[in-house]
């Protein structure tokens, strides 16, 4: 008996003993994901981090997803047309910025992780802050980088030396996209985790504008002048200079000069700097022997590349990512009414963005004793027709069946009537980031929706105001083996699309000269999100945001009589919009972090 | 942590030892004089205990009482068991859902509790059906839940499925066939009244209305296929009832060596389709359980089921909200059937642009918001096939080494093997459209072929070895079962399974039959955790006191039984968790494209997990407080209130990190939860005469409190922390402006605000209204669940009826389509009682054509008392007495007819009590009434 017993309970004991063998049974198959160390270590996983950091970059227009955009709608190039759809017009445009995270504003950073190319919900400032953290990352693990591929390009260096480059471009562009918003904060120059304690007093616009030039200029030092056919997008040297020239610029610009203590008035060193850096730039985009200036007859091609992804004019665009076969209306729903296939967030020219256009003679509108305003499209700046539909503008490359081919922008008219319907009617319909047959009748689509970000054009419009800033609109500045003078730039612009050269009448003195200038500016880069940016940079945002106006046309038999009608209430602008608000949120996180001046 | 099993072992074996050197004890017959208290077993897991001696908190279903007419087992267990709270959503042919909860919400994430099926994890109800199953015990509190493993701290479901039993030799034949019909069906405008509204709405906006006086006086007299249409789509697509079979049958036999159970059992159910194919559900299942006992020593158990639903139905396209097609959700046909009938509006589209002629079958009509047709949806999309597999088996092997002379010692080992596997098909045509010109749009093409649309799979397999020693020495009575098992449920398409290892070891001490103590101790392990931390150690304690024992209270005579017992412990749970939460993870993210044509991609590579070294368990701490009493012999009380409070429940607390650190935030085990409550039952059964009677009930009241979850807001009215888990967060609504001049905010939250908006309070004071105006206004389960049944039998006849209620709960009317009318929606015909100068007392707000505007957020405006109580169950049964039944040698020959949710008592009578959007999206909840006979040899 008892010796049976013994024999069980060993025969007890061993089972328990086999059981709890199964630790291992708890052992988990391999992870789909990569961790650090495999990440840094090879070349593609780690391109990669700096491919994401890239995807970061945010494009206004080209997101299938991305149709509620809000290019032009928060200045004075364009109106929300449907008011009750969005919160564009009833929360932003009445400068309710506070907490409001919504595109422009916040710095949220939401994606569904089913599908990543589901970037609506994310906020450029949020997107930078990612990026940021990314290229950090990036830069804090370069040493761990050793396995490379064999590249016909490149050597293991220079790979090296490019992914440092991309970097730092990309982490100066995305600092600077949070301080032309949201003013000078702390350097963003590590990745940051829960255990770090960062003294976040908030530095000065231009100390924070110091730090990232100091990163250009490295990145101008590592990237190549041009990349090859493959790599084409890819930044560049003419990319670095050009950022460095732009944010020189802005930081020259009077808001930023007052955010530090100082006048409401350009910061005239600055203004030097700006503009050596620009010629700089010029310099670099020349002798790269890839970027150049589109002609007239290409020149849409700036925004709708049939052939092509990347635009030679382009010195800085976010890259194409991997949307399916775009269709005719994706990432156009902002500027398409529905009658044409958009969706119905769309948004209308306003009638101050159509009077800002030149009459061919080269004179503004209310300077030119030829321009009539019972016929006022005829003889204007070409760039007119190509970015705005007007009233009896043929709108389709095949006249459709069920609605008038031609825009009927008169009260009573078709067009007129369909908008009043579902909001707002400017008269206007825009047409510059559309491409010719972008409608539901025509149905071209597997067009590609380029935004530049930093166009050739541009550099000249920096160089020119700031050289006009800094010397005069005639004196010449010289730099990077190039000398120039403000009306020179601007007039290098005009030329490009048949405009004659400035009219002497404007060339007189600085101030004459700086309307000249930003009107140019407000005509080239026409709702491509500069417009925005500029009326707070220059501080005039509270006048020109007082009144915004819509075509009103009235036809009596067969003639139309031409007026003007002011939308009420269409913006709020005071003086604490001049700088975006902090997340209340972030404001009890931080300590040392004060507001901005309003908020 | 191996250490502790070994010398828990140890100690048991070695007790066991002391005993038997020790001396030979007879076992002590104690004189039984109380009954079914003493006697009764509980199922506890991994072995039954006495029911005296349970010091947690169990609730039994009994195999008589799981009788429904409904075909899912869910539905079988409302108002039955004190503690469980089912909740109906939506039914179907062969797709009821509702879900469940024990004692109420626990945490953030799920509340479902864990289903086991014979000793196995993971299994589900809806592989069963209720004449499979002997009986449920759901398990609620720490000591009866924890020996199951990370996965039961929500509480525990046991299912015991029907063996043989020594003695019985019983085969039975039962049939049941019913109808069904939707408890409610909503009302919506005609095309006429439809179009004054809509006209309003623009006029209200500012904008021109669309429709003319001549296009309202055509729809007055509209029919289907009119340019200018009026269709009711209820009354012309939705059959009035459906109806339903069932027949099963079943096998027992038992000696004492074999032990045999078998069933087998048909189920059919249509769907409420009035045109076109009407889906058909048809489900076949097998069981068979089968003890046989080798010797003295060893026995065997073998169980199998094996289960086959096919569901056929239409290829309809789902409609999203604002009716457009949605061909995400293409796997939701039966939703796309219901919720086009809820967001088409009557004058969407003619049915035919052509009617079907005998030469012709017609041309179908187009409207420019929808781009379907329903009819051509219900004729002529195609149709998809469901098919369903699932199998389950365990075979186990028992040793009684009592033969061996250990006496109470036994060990039973098992593993079972679980498979699912569900497969639909589909043919997808597509059908032409034409405009009112004649314009066609889309093509009738037919699919090439049948389609594979998706596949789902998963494997359940566990292993369960357990020791019991269960010995009474004189006074001293011990049960101790020492257990382990391993669980793995892996998924197919998915990377990681979900594994779980649990050692259990429970010692319950009685003394005298009046004194109970009781230790429960796990050692759990999941594979969520990191290697080196995956297992954790919990322990819990109960006591009994069987009051009724003592001398004090032995002269009370109407006592006839009282005892009170506590039980306190912790256990970890594992579902909040995923896998790999410990470390870093990149992974590709978005591509980017280079190249003059673009063709040279980089896959963009993204932090998509910041890792936690330090993740654990979430756990649960918890005790509970109990009474159960015995009164003159025929009610029976049972108390409890019990105290969980759930903590290290992981989150993502973004307001920990700043923004600046760029999308930095880990999980981390943080946020806690607290949920109370006490539940009261009563059960009282007699006799009187011929007469049998029984009276019973309970009722239960828990609430769930946030304590913990790291918001941080600028106002603390908007802070979670404090407030109820189920919290529904809304603005506070003053009544209408009747005055535009009255206005005097501004609302962020769409559209104007004019005379017949709501006045919210602006609880910011900053003159806005934003989405920070939210406060908690009401919350979404109940508080209260009550139960009431009443069974009476005379001599063959029977008749039990049984109500279920809830209450202290509000359900929000403003996102239901059939309350409202709101934008380019259908409008129901509570939108006629719409705010207007002349109609200041509305119940619904001034129509607008925005969407989402401000008067149709939710709001306080927009609450029901969602309160309700329903007679869930009615059965009359007759049992023919043995004069009849001897005519064909049955054992038993019973009739019955039975009736589900047919009648409910509740605040609005228009809307259905558990799911006041029934039928929308989903299929709609029903009343039954059914006829069958249960047939015995």
């Amino acid at each position: 008996m008892k010796l049976k017993n013994i024999y069980i309970y060993v025969a007890i004991l061993v089972t328990i003993f086999t059981i709890s063998a199964c630790e291992d049974y708890l052992d988990v198959s391999p992870d789909l994901g990569l961790d650090d160390d495999e990440v840094y270590t090879n070349y593609e996983s780690f391109q990669g981090v700096i491919a994401h950091a890239y995807w970061t970059l945010h494009n206004y227009a080209y997101d299938p997803q991305d149709w509620d955009s809000e290019i032009g709608t928060l200045s004075d190039e364009a109106q929300h047309l449907n008011v009750n759809n969005k919160p564009i017009a009833n929360v932003f445009n009445q400068g309710l910025w506070l907490d409001e995270g919504f595109h422009e504003f916040g710095f949220d950073y939401n994606w569904s992780e089913g599908n990543p190319e589901r970037r609506s919900r994310k906020q450029p400032a949020g997107e930078a802050i990612v990026g940021i953290r990314m290229v950090n990352l990036a830069l804090e693990n370069l040493d761990k980088l050793e396995n490379f591929p064999e590249l016909a390009d490149f050597t293991p260096e220079e790979m090296k030396r490019h992914l440092e480059g991309e970097a730092r471009l990309i982490r100066a562009w995305n600092y600077f996209q949070v301080i032309q918003r949201y003013g000078g904060i702390f350097y963003l120059n590590k990745s940051f985790t829960s255990s770090d304690i960062v003294d976040s007093t908030r530095r000065s616009y231009q100390d924070c504008t110091d730090w990232l030039v100091s990163d250009l200029d490295k990145a101008a030092d590592l990237l190549p002048k041009k990349w090859p056919v493959n790599y084409e997008g890819r930044a560049t040297v003419a990319t670095a200079k050009a950022i460095k020239s732009m944010a020189l610029l802005y930081a020259a610009s009077p808001n930023m000069s007052m955010i530090d203590g100082g006048a409401n008035a350009y910061v005239q060193s600055r203004a030097q700097e700006a503009a050596e850096a620009a010629l700089e730039a010029l310099a670099a985009a020349e002798n790269s022997n890839y970027y150049r200036m589109l002609t007239l007859a290409e020149y849409k091609e700036n925004w709708n590349g049939i052939a092509s992804g990347v635009s030679y004019e382009a010195l800085w665009a976010p890259p194409q990512s991997n949307a399916n076969s775009p269709g005719f209306n994706a990432g156009l729903g902002w500027y398409m009414p529905h009658w044409d296939g958009g969706w119905t967030v769309w948004s209308g020219p306003t009638q101050n963005a159509v009077d800002r256009f030149e009459t061919a003679n080269g004179l503004d509108i209310k300077d030119d004793p030829a321009f009539d305003a019972q016929d006022p499209f005829v003889s204007r700046d070409p760039r007119l027709d190509m970015f705005v539909y007007k009233n009896g503008d043929n709108m389709y490359i095949s006249a459709p069946s069920s609605k008038p081919a031609t825009l009927e922008a008169w009260n009573g008219g078709y067009h007129e009537l369909q908008a009043k319907s579902v909001g707002l009617w400017t008269g206007y319909l825009h047409r510059k980031h559309r491409w010719d047959g972008a409608n539901n009748i025509d149905v071209v689509a597997g067009v590609k929706r380029i935004f530049p970000l930093i166009r050739y054009a541009q550099v000249y419009l920096d160089f020119a105001e700031a050289a006009n800033e800094a010397v005069g609109p005639t004196t010449a500045v010289s730099a990077g083996g190039k000398t120039m003078t403000a009306v020179e730039a601007l007039n290098v612009v005009r030329n490009r699309v048949g405009m004659p050269d400035v009219d002497p009448m404007y060339t007189g003195s600085k101030t004459a000269l700086r309307e000249r200038i930003r009107n140019e500016r407000f005509v080239e880069l026409y709702q491509e999100m500069h417009r925005w940016h500029d009326l707070r940079r220059w501080r005039i945002a509270h006048e020109e945001l007082d009144e915004i106006y819509g075509a009103e046309i009235l036809k009596s038999g067969s003639t139309l009589i031409y007026d003007k009608k002011e939308i009420e209430g269409a913006r709020v602008f005071e003086e604490k919009h001049y700088w975006y608000p902090f997340p209340s949120g972030e404001m009890r996180l931080v300590e040392n972090f004060t507001q901005n001046p309003g908020w | 942590m191996k250490y502790i099993q070994y010398i828990i072992a140890l100690a048991t074996v070695l007790f066991g030892f002391a005993q038997v050197q020790a001396q030979q004890v007879e076992e002590v017959v104690l004189q039984d004089t109380l009954g079914a208290n003493k006697k009764q077993k509980v199922h506890l897991p991994f072995g039954d205990m006495d029911k005296n001696r349970v010091v947690g908190a169990t609730s039994l279903i009994t195999q008589d009482q799981i009788t429904t007419a409904d075909l899912d087992v869910e539905s079988a267990m409302i108002g039955k068991a004190m503690g469980l709270n089912v909740f109906k959503n939506s039914a179907g042919p062969g797709s009821d859902n509702s879900w469940l909860n024990v004692r109420g919400l626990h945490t953030i994430g799920g509340d479902g509790p864990l289903v086991v099926v014979d000793g196995v994890s993971n299994r589900s109800l809806e592989s069963l059906n209720f004449y499979e199953i002997e009986s449920i015990t759901v398990l609620k509190d720490i000591t009866a839940k924890s020996l199951y493993g990370p996965q039961a701290a929500n509480g525990v479901i046991l299912v015991t499925t029907k063996r043989g039993e020594v003695g019985v030799k019983k085969a039975s034949i039962n049939a049941e066939y019913g109808f069904r019909k939707p408890t409610h069906l909503p009302d919506f405008l005609n095309s006429a009244d439809y179009a004054r509204l809509y006209n309003e709405a623009q006029e209200n906006d500012g904008l021109t209305p669309q429709y003319s006086d001549a296009d309202i006086a055509a729809y007055e007299s509209a029919g289907i296929n009119d340019e200018l249409p009026n269709v009711d789509y209820y009354d012309r697509y939705l059959k009035s009832f459906t109806n339903y079979q069932r027949i099963y049958g079943t096998y027992s036999n038992a000696d004492e060596k074999t032990a045999f159970y078998f069933t087998a059992g048909y189920a059919g159910e249509g769907g409420l389709e009035a045109i076109g194919e009407q889906t058909k559900y048809n489900s076949m299942n097998v069981r068979g359980n089968l003890d046989y006992k080798i010797n003295d020593i060893f026995s065997v158990q073998v169980d199998v089921a094996a289960r086959l639903e096919t569901t056929s139905t239409n290829q309809m396209t789902y409609s999203n909200y604002d009716g457009t097609p949605n061909n995400l959700g293409d796997n939701n046909t039966v939703q796309g059937f219901f919720s086009t009938l809820s967001s088409h509006r009557p004058n969407e589209y003619p049915i035919y642009h052509n009617a079907p002629t005998a030469e012709s079958p017609g041309e179908l009509g187009w409207g420019a918001a929808k781009s379907t047709n329903i009819e051509g949806e219900l004729l002529r999309a195609g149709y998809r096939d469901e098919l369903l597999r699932q199998s389950q088996s365990n075979i186990g092997l028992d040793m009684d080494f009592t033969q061996w002379g250990i006496e109470g010692l036994s060990w039973k080992n098992y593993v079972s093997f679980d498979t699912y596997n569900f497969l639909i098909t589909r043919k997808k045509d597509e059908y032409a459209r034409y405009q009112a010109d004649g314009t066609q749009v889309g093509d009738d093409v037919q699919a090439s072929g049948i389609s594979k649309f998706d596949d789902s799979a998963y494997r359940n397999i566990g292993m369960i070895s357990t020791m019991t020693y269960d010995r009474t020495f004189g006074d001293h009575a011990f049960t101790s079962h020492l257990n382990a098992i391993a669980q793995n449920r892996e998924y197919q398409g998915t990377a990681q399974p979900y594994k779980n290892v649990t050692y259990g070891y429970r010692l319950n001490y009685a003394f005298a039959n009046k004194y109970i103590a009781e230790v429960d101790l796990t050692y759990m392990g999941s594979n969520k955790l990191e290697e080196g931390s995956r297992y954790e150690f919990f322990p819990s304690v109960g006591l009994g006191w069987v009051l009724s024992e003592e001398g004090f209270l032995q002269s009370v005579d109407a006592l006839d039984y009282l005892k009170i017992k506590a039980s306190y412990g912790q256990m970890g749970y594992d579902r909040s968790l995923q896998h790999f939460w410990y470390r870093d993870a990149y992974g590709p993210n978005g591509w980017v494209q280079f190249g003059s044509q673009n063709s040279n991609g980089s896959s963009a590579y993204n932090l998509i997990r910041a890792g936690n070294p330090a993740i654990g368990f979430e756990i649960a701490t918890e005790y509970n407080i109990g009474l159960e009493a015995l009164i003159m012999k025929n009610l029976s009380v049972e108390a409890n209130y019990f105290n969980e409070y759930r903590s290290d429940i992981p989150m993502q607390v973004s307001s920990l990190y700043p923004d600046y650190f760029g999308d930095y935030i880990p999980y981390i085990n943080y946020g806690e939860v607290s949920n109370q409550g006490v539940e009261l039952g009563l059960n009282y059964s007699g006799q009187a005469g011929d007469i049998s009677y029984g009276v019973g009930g309970y009722v239960t009241y828990s609430e769930a409190i946030y304590e913990k979850t790291g918001d941080l807001t600028a106002f603390s009215h908007l802070n979670r922390d404090g407030q109820p888990l189920d919290a529904m967060w809304g603005y506070n609504s003053e009544g209408f402006y009747t005055d535009a001049s009255e206005v005097n905010v501004q609302s962020t939250l769409g559209g104007d605000v004019i005379a017949g908006d709501l006045k919210y309070t602006d609880i910011t004071e900053d003159g806005l209204i934003t989405v920070e105006d939210q406060k908690v206004i009401a919350n979404t389960t109940p508080r209260y669940q009550y139960s009431l049944n009443f069974n009476i039998g005379y001599k063959g006849l029977g008749l039990s009826v049984l109500g279920q209620g809830a209450a202290g709960h509000d359900r929000m009317m403003s996102w239901n389509t059939a309350y409202n009318g709101v934008a380019q929606g259908k409008y129901a015909a509570n939108a006629m009682n719409r705010w207007t100068p002349d109609n200041l007392d509305a119940s619904h707000p001034r129509l607008t054509t925005v969407g989402g505007a401000h008067s149709y957020q939710g709001s306080s405006f927009w609450l029901q008392d969602a309160s309700y109580f329903t007679i869930r169950n009615i059965e009359l049964s007759y049992a023919f007495p043995e004069k009849i039944r001897n005519s064909i040698r049955a054992s038993e020959l019973r009739v019955f007819a039975r009736g589900t949710d047919l009648f409910s008592f509740s605040g609005n009578s228009d809307f259905n009590s558990d799911n006041a959007a029934s039928g929308l999206s989903n299929g709609f909840l029903m009343k039954t009434v059914s006829l069958g006979f249960n047939l015995s040899y």
